[in-house]
């Protein structure tokens, strides 16, 4: 028998404790999407030669222009081989137990360091770049700012010649690219430029690029 | 209308048909620096890739009258490009100094719409991935992408050898935008044993095609659509430049009764 | 939680997700992933050089890009003032040969039950000793490439075994050097395209596949400036309009069979006029006349006329004569040529026909050519397969493919199954190499030193080094070398000890800078220089009847040299140059003209059946109006069953149901096929 004394309260609304589990996910995403997804992506690997700048520059005193130079064709040699570092490296000329591994591993079976190396700015297959165009000489007349081609070339490049190590390279690993790979709106920043119209010859004809 | 830049630098053929023996030597040496996919059946031609096509004409008469001519077609690069006011994604555009037709292959959805504007044929559409089988793989060229199935792909003058040619006139501190003759020529124009194909700039009168594209012989292809190719092709035999276009009965080979399209702007 | 709390959740976690870069990177690296699917090759950059050499596939000068160590492609060496810069469709395809799939990678031995296995090179090597040890006197060595240095030492390896049996591949060159031989002449036959204005060639397409072609074509270039006037004045005599008929200024229709009557009939029209007649040549004034050839050839006699008359107002003419699939037309046709250039004066003259001093052998056992040519390894074959002659106990196949390129009528695989052991070196798996006992892989032609010495059609001596490129990839040898090294385990002393030195010899013999020529891959050319008429006796001509004109259909087979030659197949990358006039449906096309298909009763696109004596295989009709009627054209070069998938599957082999006839008097074979086209 129902008791119709009772008053029977309308159930009160569920208004899903307010703003709470809106917040929590808000932030919850937020840091998966900043921090978390990021650095899943990326995958992190090391220099096959933990290569060490500093020495070569201040200790042996060498100029970025001897292993890094453009050919007389045009091209650019990026990565030195082997060869050119078994000049000086045929016989160990430090205490330093990875030299000793590259002239174990490398100079005495011949094999080539600069196919291993892992290029931070690896372009993609489709890319053409001329280091030869893109040079301190034509940019400095009106970029004053840039008075060394170290300051100029770390514009887009890491700057490893401070460095005792290589950066650690991150690879993304869904598109095979490196982390520090100039994507096209980061050439554009020049190519694109409306100040550069007319002035320069940076165009931004897809040909000038693309291959 | 579209209106393209008028380019200082045009970079363009002349192609002598009495000179060419139809040997394919330009279609060979085009898909080695090219990275061509190869094919094991070329028969169906619907679905063969040749950026630079040799074809057999004749004279339609029959024997004895009858004569044969071979005739390369690369792309015309045209100064009124169809395929460029087409493309959906401007995968493909004509905005460089040289003006060569660029064809940027990783933008190119696969829509083959520009296939079908080109009154050349000479666009070609990967219907299949490529496949160097074995070690072939090993005779990729570094310099030009290899594309995968789904997008079109068209002569590009050798562009990869345009854009070395200026590093070289840059690292020797020399106008990249003045080239001569010798620094930039394509594949096919340096195989050609009979030295059928001449190629350079032709606004330049330096250059040889400046003053062959204005022979009494030279002609191009389709010239009444208003493509404005800049590719000629030369031939001292009359029935070979009426071959170019499709004359009527009584129009005179090159007449002044053209039809002028986009060249009305 | 509560359902709506969930939804809160969610939509708080939508909006964080999407104010964050998570979702859009994500969307642009799957784009990049797209781009980078796996299968597809990247790109290997490197050091890039450009090397200089010499195709040994045609002899046509080159520079090899390599990359980082890995062959790239091939490009003409404009350095090179005998070629010009050009390269031909051949040289064109050397870079992909050397990876293709049909490189035969390590020895291979035939077991019993006739399938081959994998051998080691310590197993081929103690075979090939014990062996040849066996077969003294009884040996025989074949090849194909007669403008090698290398030949000397084959020649004299056989000699030093104790036999003679020493052959080249029927071609041209053997008919032509036959001929010379038989009218008088002493050297080496030459004939100087480069300096002549005006030149008749009957058959031979020497814009594409007969003679020194980068050679040729380079003159062509420069007598043919673009835009200007020619200085050279090109008369071209064949059955179909080919490659070398669209560039010259007239084509002669000619029949297959008749051309000792045309040419006949052109050199009586020029001893009537009398201009250097002697007497051995005016017995021949009346052999032919015009309106005979006209009508036996199929040739338009006013267009003959004016051929006569084209000759005798030239200042320097030319006339030759080979044929379209390189193989034999016999020596008659090439006695009336040489008769030609006779009555009009030219032989060695400035352009025209020059008798260049003959090589002399770099070893004291080598074998002179003139010995070498007066062999011929069709008639060989022939015998041996017909019991007629003994059978060698050991037979060396080098670098040539007679299982596919000799028609039935040769009987090769009869002969090479009478053979104890067959030893056939090959860089590419072809049909031979599945008719022989050891296939061993020799080393390609980028792969090794050789050269390239006055090859046939040359007008003066040259000479260009060809260097390895690469080294001999997977287990290859240089086939010199091995032989070298054979001799040496056998204790014989051929007189050289490695193949540079041997090139070195031939650098000293010419007295040519050895290092300079391997280093700019430059051609050593050496004017001709002898002038002197020699006395020629045309009196073995008078005895011979013309053969008499097929009363059926002829057939003109042909080359497409992009499709490679029978040592090669079809490269990587010439698919593209077959065109539908040659190959459709998995086809060989047949082409006629209208009235040749109105008689047989075919319409164009048609499948038939094409019958010669030795068989028949299937045909697609297509109408050619650059075909003279009763002639149908194929090419050859199809039907391959070795090599890779880019030779196989592709249509029949013409070579295989040719018709091969013994000429009377020289016993060369002769090319001549009657043919018949039937519904299919």
């Amino acid at each position: 028998m129902e008791d119709k004394s009772k008053e029977v309260k309308p159930a009160k609304k569920c208004c899903g404790c307010g703003f709470g589990p809106f917040l929590v996910g808000l932030v919850l995403a937020l840091v998966i999407g900043w921090s978390v997804i990021p650095a899943i992506k990326l995958e992190e690997k090391k220099q096959p030669i933990q290569f060490n700048h500093v020495v070569h520059i201040e200790n042996a005193g060498m100029a970025c222009e001897e292993c890094h130079f453009i050919r007389e064709d045009g091209s650019f040699n990026g990565l030195p081989n082997t060869a050119s570092c078994a000049a000086c490296h045929e016989e160990a000329v430090s205490e330093s137990a990875e030299e000793k591994r590259f002239i174990d591993e490398y100079v005495k079976k011949g094999r080539e360091i600069r196919n291993e190396w892992l290029v931070y700015q690896k372009q993609p297959d489709n890319v053409f770049f001329s280091h030869a165009v893109h040079s301190l000489e034509r940019c400095a007349n009106c970029h004053t700012e840039f008075e060394t081609t170290q300051q100029f070339c770390n514009i887009c490049h890491l700057d490893v010649a401070s460095t005792t190590t290589p950066p650690v390279y991150k690879e993304n690993r869904i598109s095979t690219y490196s982390v520090n790979t100039m994507k096209m709106p980061e050439c554009e920043a020049c190519h694109a430029n409306p100040g550069h119209y007319g002035t320069t010859n940076a165009s931004n004809a897809c040909f000038v690029c693309h291959k | 209308m579209a209106h393209f830049k008028d380019f200082a630098v045009r970079y363009g053929m002349v192609i002598d048909l009495d000179k060419c023996t139809g040997c394919g030597a330009c279609m060979m040496s085009c898909q080695a620096e090219n990275n061509v996919a190869p094919q094991e059946d070329a028969g169906n031609k619907l679905r063969a890739l040749n950026w630079l096509k040799v074809y057999r004409l004749s004279n339609n008469k029959e024997y004895p009258e009858h004569e044969t001519v071979f005739l390369p077609r690369p792309c015309m690069q045209c100064g009124n490009p169809s395929c460029v006011t087409v493309c959906p994604v401007v995968a493909t555009d004509k905005n460089e100094e040289g003006g060569i037709v660029s064809q940027v292959t990783p933008r190119c959805i696969g829509c083959r719409y520009c296939m079908a504007s080109c009154p050349y044929h000479a666009r070609y559409f990967n219907w299949f991935d490529p496949y160097w089988p074995g070690d072939l793989k090993e005779a990729l060229s570094p310099d030009v992408s290899t594309r995968p199935r789904g997008v079109v792909e068209k002569c590009s003058f050798c562009h990869q050898r345009l854009m070395k040619a200026k590093d070289k006139a840059i690292a020797n501190g020399e106008d990249p935008l003045a080239l001569p003759e010798e620094a930039y020529q394509t594949a096919c124009t340096e195989a050609c044993p009979n030295g059928a194909i001449v190629f350079g700039d032709l606004n330049n009168p330096e250059h040889r095609v400046y003053e062959l594209k204005q022979s009494p012989y030279a002609f191009r292809l389709l010239e009444r659509l208003g493509t404005d190719p800049q590719v000629y092709y030369m031939s001292k035999r009359e029935w070979v430049r009426r071959l170019g276009d499709n004359y009527l009965g009584h129009e005179e080979t090159g007449s002044p009764e053209r039809v002028l399209l986009n060249n009305s702007h | 939680m509560q359902r709506r709390g969930f939804l809160k959740f969610a939509l708080g976690g939508t909006v964080g997700l999407a104010a964050s870069p998570a979702i859009w990177t994500t969307l642009y690296d799957l784009a990049y992933w797209t781009q980078n699917w796996g299968w597809i090759p990247r790109l290997q950059n490197g050091e890039d050089l450009s090397v200089a050499t010499v195709s040994k596939l045609d002899g046509t000068p080159l520079k090899v890009r390599v990359v980082d160590g890995r062959v790239i492609n091939t490009s003409g060496n404009k350095d090179n003032a005998y070629s010009a810069g050009g390269l031909t469709p051949l040289a064109a395809s050397e870079a992909q040969l050397l990876y293709a799939e049909s490189r035969i990678k390590r020895p291979l031995k035939r077991g019993p039950d006739g399938g081959y296995a994998y051998t080691s090179w310590e197993d081929a090597e103690s075979i090939l000793k014990k062996k040849t040890r066996n077969a003294q006197g009884s040996l025989a060595f074949l090849t194909s490439d007669s403008s090698s240095s290398l030949n000397d030492i084959f020649s004299a390896f056989t000699a030093e075994n104790g036999s003679r049996d020493f052959f080249f591949m029927p071609s041209d060159e053997q008919a032509a050097a036959v001929a010379w031989n038989t009218v008088g002449g002493s050297g080496s036959l030459g004939y100087d395209i480069a300096n002549s204005d005006c030149i008749l060639a009957v058959g031979a397409n020497f814009m594409d596949s007969w003679g020194t072609v980068a050679h040729n074509r380079a003159v062509f270039k420069e007598t043919h400036p673009t835009g200007e006037n020619a200085e050279q004045a090109i008369y071209y005599a064949g059955a179909m309009q080919n490659n070398t008929a669209v560039v010259a200024d007239t084509w002669l229709p000619v029949k297959p069979g008749t051309e000792e009557i045309f040419l006949g009939a052109v050199l009586s029209e020029l001893i009537k006029n009398n201009i250097m007649a002697d007497s051995s040549l005016s017995a021949l004034a009346s052999r032919y006349s015009i309106e005979e050839a006209g009508k036996a050839c199929g040739t338009d006699t006013e267009q003959m006329k004016k051929l006569v008359s084209a000759l005798k107002n030239a200042n320097r003419p030319l006339v030759f004569a080979g044929t379209t699939e390189g193989q034999s037309l016999g020596s008659t046709v090439h006695m009336l040529a040489i008769a030609i250039n006779a009555v009009l004066g030219r032989i060695n003259q400035d352009g025209g026909m020059v008798a260049l001093p003959e090589r002399e052998p770099l070893l004291p056992s080598a074998q002179r050519y003139s010995d070498i040519f007066a062999r011929n390894f069709v008639a060989y074959s022939m015998q041996i397969a017909n019991g007629m002659a003994n059978a060698p106990k050991l037979l060396f196949i080098n670098d040539a493919n007679p299982v596919y390129a000799l028609s039935k009528d040769a009987q090769v695989k009869e002969c090479l199954a009478k053979i104890d052991y067959t030893v056939c070196f090959a860089a590419h798996w072809n049909e031979t190499c599945a008719e022989c006992d050891l296939v061993l892989p020799a080393a390609h032609g980028l792969e090794r030193f050789d050269d390239v010495y006055t090859p046939y059609g040359s007008g003066n001596i040259n000479w260009t080094l060809a260097k390895p490129v690469t080294a001999p990839r997977y287990q290859a040898r240089p086939v010199g070398e091995l032989i070298l090294a054979l001799a040496d385990e056998l204790g014989l002393s051929l007189g050289v000890n490695d193949i540079p030195s041997l090139l070195e010899m031939r650098a000293n013999a010419l007295h040519a800078d050895f290092k300079e020529y391997l280093e700019s891959g430059d051609t050593y050319q050496e004017a001709f220089h002898d002038f002197s008429v020699p006395t020629l006796n045309f009196m073995p001509l008078h005895s011979k009847q013309a053969k008499a004109p097929l009363s059926e259909i002829a057939l003109h087979t042909y080359i497409n040299s992009a499709a490679g030659n029978p040592s090669t197949g079809i490269p990587p990358y010439a698919n593209r140059a077959i065109t539908e006039y040659q190959l459709q449906d998995g086809l060989c096309v047949a082409q006629m003209n209208k009235a040749t298909a109105q008689k047989l009763g075919l319409a164009d696109k048609q499948k038939a059946v094409l019958e010669t004596k030795n068989g028949s295989m299937p045909v697609l009709v297509r109408f050619y109006e650059g075909v003279m009627p009763d002639v149908v054209a194929v090419m050859a070069g199809l039907g391959h069953t070795g090599f890779d998938r880019f030779s196989v599957n592709k249509g029949n082999n013409i070579l295989e149901i040719t018709q091969i006839d013994m000429e009377a008097g020289s016993d060369l074979p002769v090319w001549l096929s009657a043919v018949n086209v039937v519904k299919g």
